[in-house]
């Protein structure tokens, strides 16, 4: 008897334990969905700058490879911007913090060109606050998050959006740490490039490395054969990331 | 009768005379084998052509030479001189006749024959000889060495197959032996192939090919009919090697290239570390030779035009130092080594390189073409015109002062004289540069009158369309004003670099000088100083500059220098014309900038 006493309460424990769970777990879904549009509406809208911000950061992590981490290239750079790393001796490397701010720099002056002031939404009333994006440039992707505040008016009915996020699969990590790489040898072989060293680190990370020289600069571009970076524009083919720098000798 | 009988017999015995007599003096003249060494001495000694001493152990014989032709024992010796100019010839022998020491100084071209070895000395020679080591005079040339035989001398013809010096006047010495030669100092050109061994380390260039080196530890060099195999030695330090023209396995010929390029391939091998070029060619036309590397933990250095590969211990890096240069150019190379397992490393001849994994296909690439990561395009098609007329220019052509390509003009008794370039390099110097490309690519029909050699260019310039602006250095406006400034000048432009004087200088307003107030107010003088022209980077820009850096000089300048030198004559062309950057930080440039298309 006693037994069987043990075994119900067992089960009026479990049933609790489930039951609040369950509502537990409809009460946090309810509030993170409280963050996306309630509405239709603004759910297109939602998903419009999703999509606005995933080609635009495919574009800065394009652009930024190609000018050395660049959106602004520096004094010292190439014609075709292409920043210098070292000039004639002067070590010029940017830090990866540096560069992850140059991509959401990129992303906050370009994002807004993508939405076109929501124009495609013109029965909606729509205001927007300012963009501010923060990059992480992980191991095998680069991280963006966007507080891009919108309001979506239509007569009475008025909602808000504003965190977005992207992740990348490129490997800017990798390349920037080939970039380190090279720098470093150019220092510890005075101006010399080891390059059985170089080859040692593009296997084990799967790159490409192409120099062009044009007498005393350099232009080093390292391809990631691992990432490929689709960018949504008819004019670009999915192409392995490239990133490139120079050195001035 | 009987005095017919009588002339009869005289006459047969007068013929019979006669033949024995022609018959007789059909023979060599024969030396009397009983003639003893001293014997001969004597007969020379009493008509007069020498003097000799016996040493007091009458072990030695001294001989003290005049002029002539001398045959002693298994010796003889030509040509010998005796004037106040020259030393008199002494000879020691042991009493057998074996040359012991020797200073032999001949006028005209001598075969000398001493112990048996042969030498052809040239005019004016001369022979020393003692222990075993012969020190010869230039251009001498060995028919005959006995195995042994050390040799010291400056373009020393060993058979037709070594030559000792060539062109290094430094201390070439040579030991001869059944292996081959032992090169103990100096450098040697062997089949083509230049051989420099690091002073008191020394290489054996090996000629027998049956000589075992499983043993030999020093370095070593040996030519097969394939290839050619160089060693160092372990605790060694390096021997250098320079393929020439005609080596047979590398093609220099510079003939096919443009202008005064050159072809280089150097090595240079120590520690241990070995390498084989093979010429390929025989296996397939149009193969390029291959070198291949082993690491001995030494080094390895490999100079292929513009590129110098290094092989350090198990590292493999790139200099780029040889970037620098229009006048070199690479030659198409494979290099395999064990420092790159799996790997090949190909050179092609327009100085790119590709090393390609077995597995992986191409891993890196190096390109020296110019493409749009390094250039910019013409905003103006005169601009462009002036920029390839020099760019095209900088392989074949040198600093001359006066220098307008094909003509300079040179002060002779206070006036300039138009003079021809000597050889088919062209000579230009900083002002020369871009006014001749004015009139030969951007206005054709134009002459050097129409183009001033001085400010009075802008003046010509600005009636063709040509705009012009003054760019203040740093130290006026700041690095970064001037840097974009500078990086703004549109390609094809000229500029005039001009120093900044407060005092009036010497020379004409307008011509040698203009007055500017900066933007510090400051009212100076701006004087010439040199021209430019601007390229396509952005701080690229092509100039006429006197230097002596060899690699910068065209080869065809560079050998009429050399021939200039021999004759004691001061140089010709006195340096390149090259790229060179610019921001100024107290010069100002006057930019003179071509029409807009």
């Amino acid at each position: 008897m006693l037994n069987k006493r043990g075994q119900v309460t067992i089960f009026i424990i479990i049933a609790i334990i489930l039951i609040v769970a369950v509502s537990l777990y409809f009460v946090f879904r309810e509030s993170k969905d409280t963050e996306k549009p309630i509405y239709i509406e603004s759910a297109q809208v939602y998903n419009f700058v999703q999509e606005c911000l995933e080609t635009t950061s495919k574009q800065s992590l394009y652009f930024i490879g190609l000018h050395g981490g660049y959106f602004i290239p520096p004094e010292k750079s190439t014609v075709y911007g292409v920043p210098y790393y070292i000039y004639l001796g002067d070590y010029l490397f940017p830090s990866i913090n540096e560069i992850e701010d140059e991509i959401s720099l990129f992303v906050e002056s370009s994002l807004i060109l993508c939405t076109e002031d929501f124009e495609d939404f013109g029965s909606f009333e729509i205001d927007q606050g300012k963009i501010r994006a923060t990059t992480s440039i992980k191991d095998e992707f680069v991280f963006i998050k966007v507080n891009y505040p919108i309001t979506i008016q239509k007569g009475e009915s008025v909602s808000r959006i504003e965190d977005f996020e992207v992740e990348i699969p490129v490997r800017l990590s990798v390349l920037y740490n080939a970039s380190e790489f090279i720098l470093d040898s150019y220092f510890e072989n005075s101006g010399e490039l080891c390059l059985s060293c170089l080859l040692e680190f593009q296997k084990e990370n799967s790159l490409q490395i192409n120099m062009q020289s044009n007498e005393e600069t350099i232009v080093y571009e390292m391809v990631d054969t691992l990432s490929n970076l689709e960018i949504i524009k008819e004019e670009f083919e999915p192409e392995n990331y490239k990133f490139r720098f120079a050195i001035k000798y | 009768m009987l005095k017919r009988k009588t002339i009869l017999v005289f006459f047969i015995l007068l013929i019979i005379f006669q033949i024995s007599f022609f018959v007789s003096s059909g023979d060599p003249p024969q030396e009397d084998p009983e003639l003893t060494l001293i014997q001969q001495l004597d007969i020379l000694k009493n008509e007069g052509n020498l003097d000799y001493f016996i040493s007091e152990d009458e072990e030695f014989i001294t001989l003290f030479l005049n002029e002539g032709d001398f045959e002693f024992g298994e010796n003889s010796v030509e040509n010998l001189v005796s004037t106040e100019s020259y030393s008199r010839s002494t000879v020691k022998m042991d009493m057998s006749g074996n040359v012991i020491a020797a200073s032999l100084y001949n006028e005209a071209k001598a075969k000398q024959i001493i112990n048996g070895n042969e030498f052809e000395v040239p005019e004016d020679g001369y022979l020393e000889y003692g222990e075993d080591v012969y020190e010869l005079a230039s251009r001498t040339k060995i028919n005959n060495l006995s195995s042994g035989s050390t040799i010291i001398g400056n373009d020393i013809d060993f058979f037709g197959e070594f030559l000792l010096g060539g062109k290094n006047e430094g201390n070439n010495k040579c030991y001869f032996s059944n292996s081959g030669y032992f090169l103990e100092s100096g450098s040697a050109i062997y089949n083509g192939i230049e051989i420099n061994p690091t002073w008191g380390e020394g290489v054996l260039i090996v000629t027998n090919p049956s000589f075992d080196l499983s043993n030999y530890k020093e370095a070593w060099i040996k030519k097969t009919e394939d290839s050619l195999k160089i060693q160092s030695y372990e605790s060694g330090k390096n021997v250098y090697i320079r393929f020439l023209e005609g080596n047979g396995f590398v093609d220099l010929n510079s003939e096919n290239l443009d202008g005064n390029k050159e072809k280089i391939l150097s090595m240079n091998l120590g520690g241990g570390d070995s390498a084989e070029i093979f010429k390929n060619s025989d296996i397939l036309e149009g193969l390029p030779p291959r070198i291949i590397h082993e690491s001995g933990n030494g080094f390895t250095t490999i100079e292929n035009g513009r590129h110098i590969f290094e092989f350090l211990g198990n590292e493999f890096n790139a200099d780029f130092g040889n970037l620098n240069t229009k006048n070199l150019e690479a030659t198409s190379l494979d290099i395999i080594s064990d420092v790159l397992p799996g790997k090949i490393l190909s050179v092609d001849g327009n100085s790119r390189y590709i090393i390609t994994d077995f597995e992986a296909g191409n891993i890196l690439t190096f390109d020296t073409s110019p493409n749009t990561i390094l250039s910019k395009s013409f905003d103006s098609l005169e601009g462009e015109k002036l920029y390839n007329f020099a760019e095209g220019e900088l392989g074949d052509s040198a600093f001359r002062w006066g220098g307008r390509g094909n003509v300079c003009y040179t002060l002779k008794n206070g006036k300039y004289v138009q003079e021809k370039i000597p050889t088919n390099v062209k000579g230009y110097d900083c002002i020369g540069f871009p006014i001749t490309g004015l009139i030969k690519a951007v206005y054709p029909g134009s002459s050097l009158k129409d183009f001033p050699p001085n400010l009075k260019l802008v003046e010509s310039l600005d009636k063709k369309g040509w705009n012009n602006q003054i760019i203040e250095p740093t130290s006026v406006i700041g690095e970064r004003k001037t840097t974009e400034a500078v990086k703004n000048i549109p390609a094809g432009s000229i500029v005039f670099l001009m120093h900044a004087i407060e005092k009036t200088p010497y020379g004409t307003e307008g011509v040698d000088y203009i007055k500017h107030i900066n933007e510090k107010s400051e009212k100076i003088n701006l004087l010439v100083g040199h021209t430019l022209i601007r390229g396509k980077g952005e701080d690229n820009f092509l100039n006429a500059v006197p230097g002596y850096y060899p690699n910068l000089i065209p080869l065809k300048a560079r050998e009429f220098n050399e021939q200039l030198a021999l004759e004691g004559k001061p140089e010709f062309f006195q340096g390149a014309v090259k790229e060179g950057n610019l921001i100024p930080e107290n010069d100002y440039l006057f930019v003179v900038t071509p029409p807009k298309d």
